[in-house]
């Protein structure tokens, strides 16, 4: 994230001289200038006092998080089951358990399926939905309330309302089907019809967060900027994909972090809908973990998960991160 | 700014009266309680807990009893309050008194009703020196529970099924008039756990039984089982929706006679007459390989008082009161199973008549609970979730029995260690 | 979705079948939205015996006594009084927290500052499980279980990062002239801050208040565990205690459920009208 000066809203006057092929350049002859002018973001705050300002928050999370977080990574070189007093120090032996685990690496693939097809699908559609609410059409309030409602409800208790939908006997979707005649379905007896279903379902109830995302990037947007561009003549998609699209590139890093984070830390709807079922091949890491935990009284091996969860979403979001980050320069 | 200011001052203020109002509900003089109940809201078990506490704490104004409703996660619960030394002053041990729990709770032996306990749950309850931690109100005596009106149509006899072949004659049965033959749930390990932990005393015999208490475990012996449940998938035996199936749903199948067979405790009738309150159950016991069909018998509804409660004192003349015989019938009443002690009546509901017939007429002899007995603590989701990859077709007979025979001995040796 | 210059029946026409297709899809995506709403009202007028579908709305006999149950022995009103309580005193920690956390962040950008932000945004990724039971036990040592400060505390902390990231992104997009102006005119760090920054902040927080306030309110993973005291209990645990594994009453934990939305749904259309209204308000130039 080293590219602040960048988001920062190009001069409009710089920009409504020039047509939109040459807007980018605009935007970066403006930025350097502004470099070049010295009024760089942190000349104004010379002194490290200002990072006072950020002790507190520090504080907070060292105590509640690092603090619990480190005994917690400690665990995972022990054997404890999780409740009694004894417990005995295995070194690496939950970490090299992963490498034997048999279900391990189909929990991982699930667990990627889910943060990657659920930012996928949140993005297309928080973006289209956004866009079209954006326009100034009639019960727009009244739909994003509507849009990002799911979003306000414990995903415990929206589990449950969706497994309503695809339950089998007295299920929406099974009651439909009777009603025109043909036979039920049981909508999660093959895993990887399972897994679409957890994807699709997650996706449904969080889009509303991207679409508020996108509907805030897009009313902070700069209108003069996109005024200049319709009368240089362009419109519909070429608008879109030259001057929304980049304009909303921090909106985007936003959303995609966000539900990426969430998908890959997936649990509740994967326990309510399927129970990590068939066998274990529709578990996430995160509800394995818990199987691990309590279930198997394996808090040892379960803490050492943890740990490769952890990690393994912190390079995720870093790759993406730069990745975005990178886009955001191009754009 | 202002109006953050005021909302500030606002906040505040509200802070201040939830705190007050927070601290004003638990001080005093009055000792306070907690009792983990693993019951949830409306049940009528949670109501009769809830009559007995209202009668001990008019009898003892000086003690408030707090009953703690539970949820799904109930064992998550208490192995947390366990792990943060803060357990509950006491708590439904529900089947893991001995097992479990015996290092955290007070042992009860010494108590005035000891003496009353009826020798049935002996095995799953006690260890070997007579110590045990909690008191029981009743003991499962638990087999297959049926739905008699669908067994009826089918034109079979539950008493006529006395053999593995005599219950798979009667599943084709069922199957062939549209019935599921049996339902199971992996939403939860109980029902899956439940049909290891019946099924197994009857394909070990006396030989078996023993070297597995001594820590060899034979996959050849285990996979009698595991061949048994494999097939009774690959027949269509279990509901169509298992695979997502929760309690409830499966409660649903047997309640509105759609189904035949659960291998479950007669406790869970509760949640099944809940949906359908004149459907008609009943009880029959395991058929064996070994020997002669079983009930397979252990710790159900049961108290523990922690041994390092603050208000010991208070929570051991509680659970003294809830012993009494006419506060326990209040309960047993409820609890579809054997009472644990005497001076109370039992109450099977509608399993009487074929638990009179079974137990009291042909005297079928009862078994302990298995993984209790013979596997170590830890191995009960192994036994469900191995029961559960059966059903699904993703473990065969042979991979399954393997999958157990690797928890056993990884859990045997991070008890030895 | 515009058409400016373009003149042309054609357009014309296309226009409105594109927003004839517009709104109808806009309309699914609302029922979509719906429809679990739905089902869970139907299911909060059916006695458990009713084993009709979840799409069949009960016309006769309407079982109100879920809804009774919820509120005399399920005691939703008090675990709702708690949820605010616990809601508005960490949504506004987790917002002046945030705020001053992320204004260092996001205009003094040295190595150790890009640190401490990929620090605070890695808290994000730790999953509950990985820290429940250590922070249980040190809780339990600062007495901090069962109480308002110590839930709203630990939640404060697992909300900061999205704060912080939130926060940080809206920062780096207001032009730091404004608090050049600042500093020219001799204002400290804090001035600038409070009087020139944190008035712009406002469509921001109220992104951060209503993902905050919506996380917290929901709160199962932690809250479950360091709430276990009826009268302490918020509303998320609460609901979650007409579920065991013995006894489900789907009828009333669908009633318990609505009313634990409701407080939530009606404080986010409030504050989505001051969402927007802050947008154009305080929109950046």
């Amino acid at each position: 994230m080293k590219d602040d000066e960048r988001t920062t809203s190009p001069s409009p006057s710089a920009v409504s001289q020039g047509n939109i092929g040459t807007v980018e350049e605009e935007r970066r002859l403006g930025d350097h200038r502004q470099a070049g002018n010295k009024v760089r973001p942190h000349s104004s705050l010379k002194g490290a006092s200002v990072n006072l300002f950020y002790i507190p928050a520090l504080v907070v999370l060292v105590v509640f998080i690092i603090y619990p977080l480190i005994s917690g990574i400690g665990l995972s070189f022990t054997n404890w089951d999780g409740y009694n007093e004894a417990k005995s120090f295995v070194g690496l032996a939950n970490y090299k358990q992963m490498l034997t685990d048999a279900n391990f690496k189909q929990i991982v693939v699930n667990t990627f399926i889910y943060g990657i097809g659920s930012t996928v699908i949140q993005q297309i559609l928080g973006l289209a939905l956004a866009l079209l609410l954006n326009a100034k059409i009639k019960g727009r309030t009244l739909m994003r309330a509507i849009i990002y409602l799911p979003a306000l409800v414990a995903p415990v208790i929206m589990g449950i309302m969706y497994y309503f939908v695809f339950q089998y006997q007295q299920g929406a979707l099974n009651a439909l089907l009777a009603a025109v005649g043909m036979s039920k379905v049981a909508w999660f007896n093959n895993a990887g019809f399972s897994v679409a279903i957890i994807v699709i379902v997650n996706s449904i109830q969080f889009v509303g967060v991207s679409m508020i995302i996108y509907l805030a990037g897009l009313q902070t947007m700069d209108q003069e900027v996109v005024e200049a561009a319709e009368v240089d003549g362009a419109s519909g998609w070429k608008k879109f994909w030259n001057i929304t699209l980049p304009m909303l590139a921090p909106s985007f890093t936003t959303s995609v972090v966000l539900n990426l984070i969430g998908g890959l830390k997936l649990y509740d709807m994967v326990k309510v809908l399927t129970g990590g079922g068939p066998g274990y091949s529709t578990n996430s890491i995160s509800t394995y973990i818990g199987t691990v935990y309590f279930d198997n009284q394996a808090a040892g091996y379960a803490s050492a998960i943890g740990v490769f969860l952890f990690f393994l979403i912190a390079i995720v979001t870093w790759l993406v991160n730069k990745g975005l980050a990178k886009l955001d320069w191009e754009a | 700014m202002k109006r953050i200011r005021y909302v500030a001052a606002a906040l505040c203020g509200v802070l201040a009266l939830g705190s007050l109002t927070a601290c004003g509900s638990s001080s005093g003089s009055k000792k306070t309680v907690e009792f983990m109940t693993m019951q949830s809201i409306g049940t009528p078990q949670l109501k009769a807990l809830e009559t007995i506490t209202k009668k001990f704490e008019s009898k003892n104004p000086d003690i408030q009893i707090k009953l703690v409703p539970g949820t799904n996660t109930n064992e998550n619960d208490i192995k947390v309050r366990l792990a943060g030394h803060n357990p509950p002053d006491i708590w439904n041990t529900h089947g893991w008194s001995r097992d479990r729990y015996a290092n955290f709770l007070e042992p009860l032996e010494n108590r005035s009703w000891a003496k009353r306990m009826k020798p049935l749950g002996d095995d799953v309850f006690k260890t070997k020196d007579g110590k045990f931690y909690a008191l029981p109100a009743d003991i499962q005596v638990s087999g297959i529970m049926y739905n008699e009106t669908v067994l009826t149509q089918a034109g079979i006899d539950p008493k006529a099924i006395n053999s593995w072949d005599a219950f798979k004659q009667a599943c084709e049965k069922l199957k062939s008039k549209g019935i599921t033959p049996i339902v199971s749930s992996p939403k939860d390990p109980g029902p899956n756990g439940d049909l290891a932990d019946y099924i197994l005393p009857g394909v070990y015999n006396e030989a078996q039984l023993s070297s597995l208490k001594r820590g060899t475990f034979d996959t050849k012996v285990y996979e009698a089982y595991t061949s048994l449940i494999s097939q009774w998938s690959k027949d269509g035996y279990f509901n169509v929706d298992y695979t997502s199936a929760t309690l409830d749903d499966v409660a649903r199948l047997m309640a509105s006679d759609k189904a035949g067979f659960y291998f479950r405790s007669n406790g869970n009738a509760q949640l099944i007459a809940s949906y359908n309150p004149n459907v008609k159950l009943g009880l029959m016991p395991i058929p064996s390989n070994t020997g002669d069909p079983y009930f397979s018998t252990g710790e159900d509804m049961a108290f523990g008082v922690s041994k390092t409660s603050k208000v010991k004192d208070a929570a051991l003349k509680y659970i003294d009161f809830m012993a009494e015989p006419e506060n326990m019938q209040e309960l047993v009443n409820i609890l579809m199973n054997d009472s644990a002690l005497t001076g109370v009546t039992s109450a099977l509901g509608q399993f009487e008549p074929s638990y009179n017939y079974w137990v009291n007429e042909r005297k079928t002899k009862t078994v302990p609970f298995f993984d209790r007995i013979y596997l170590p603590n830890g191995m009960y989701n192994t036994l469900a979730k191995s029961t559960d990859g059966l059903i699904t077709g993703q473990l065969n007979p042979q991979s399954a029995a393997d999958q157990v025979k690797t928890s056993f001995e990884s859990l045997k040796n991070q008890k030895s260690s | 979705m515009s058409s400016s210059s373009m003149s042309v029946n054609k357009t014309e026409r296309d226009y409105k079948r594109g927003r004839w297709a517009m709104y109808l899809f806009l309309v699914i995506v609302c029922l979509v939205q719906l429809l679990p709403f739905y089902f869970a009202i139907t299911t909060s007028f059916k006695p458990a015996d009713d084993m009709s579908s979840v799409v069949t709305l009960r016309t006769h006999d309407l079982a109100w006594s879920n809804w009774l149950q919820a509120v005399n022995e399920g005691g939703i009103p008090r675990s709702i009084i708690n949820s605010v309580i616990i809601t508005v005193g960490t949504t506004f920690l987790v917002c002046t927290l945030g705020a001053a956390a992320a204004y260092p962040l996001a205009r003094r950008q040295t190595r150790c500052n890009k640190w401490v932000s990929s620090f605070m945004l890695s808290m994000m990724m730790i999953p509950p499980l990985s820290i429940l039971v250590p922070l249980y036990s040190f809780l339990v040592n600062i007495n901090g279980v069962n109480n308002y400060w110590g839930i709203i505390l630990v939640l404060t902390a697992t909300n900061l990062p999205l704060a912080v990231f939130l926060y940080t992104a809206f920062i780096r997009s207001i032009p730091p002239a404004i608090d050049e102006a600042g500093s020219l005119d001799g204002a400290n760090k804090l001035t600038v801050f409070v009087r020139l920054i944190l008035p712009m902040l406002k469509p921001v927080t109220a992104t951060v208040v209503i993902m905050t306030g919506s996380t917290v309110w929901n709160d199962y993973a932690l809250s479950s565990y360091i709430l276990t005291d009826p009268q302490a209990q918020t509303i998320a645990p609460r609901v979650a205690s007409f579920f065991s594994a013995n006894t489900n009453n789907l009828g009333i934990a669908a009633a318990a459920s609505l009313m634990a939305a409701a407080p939530i749904v009606i404080a986010y259309m409030f504050l989505q009208r001051y969402f927007i209204a802050g947008m154009i308000a305080g929109s950046v130039k």
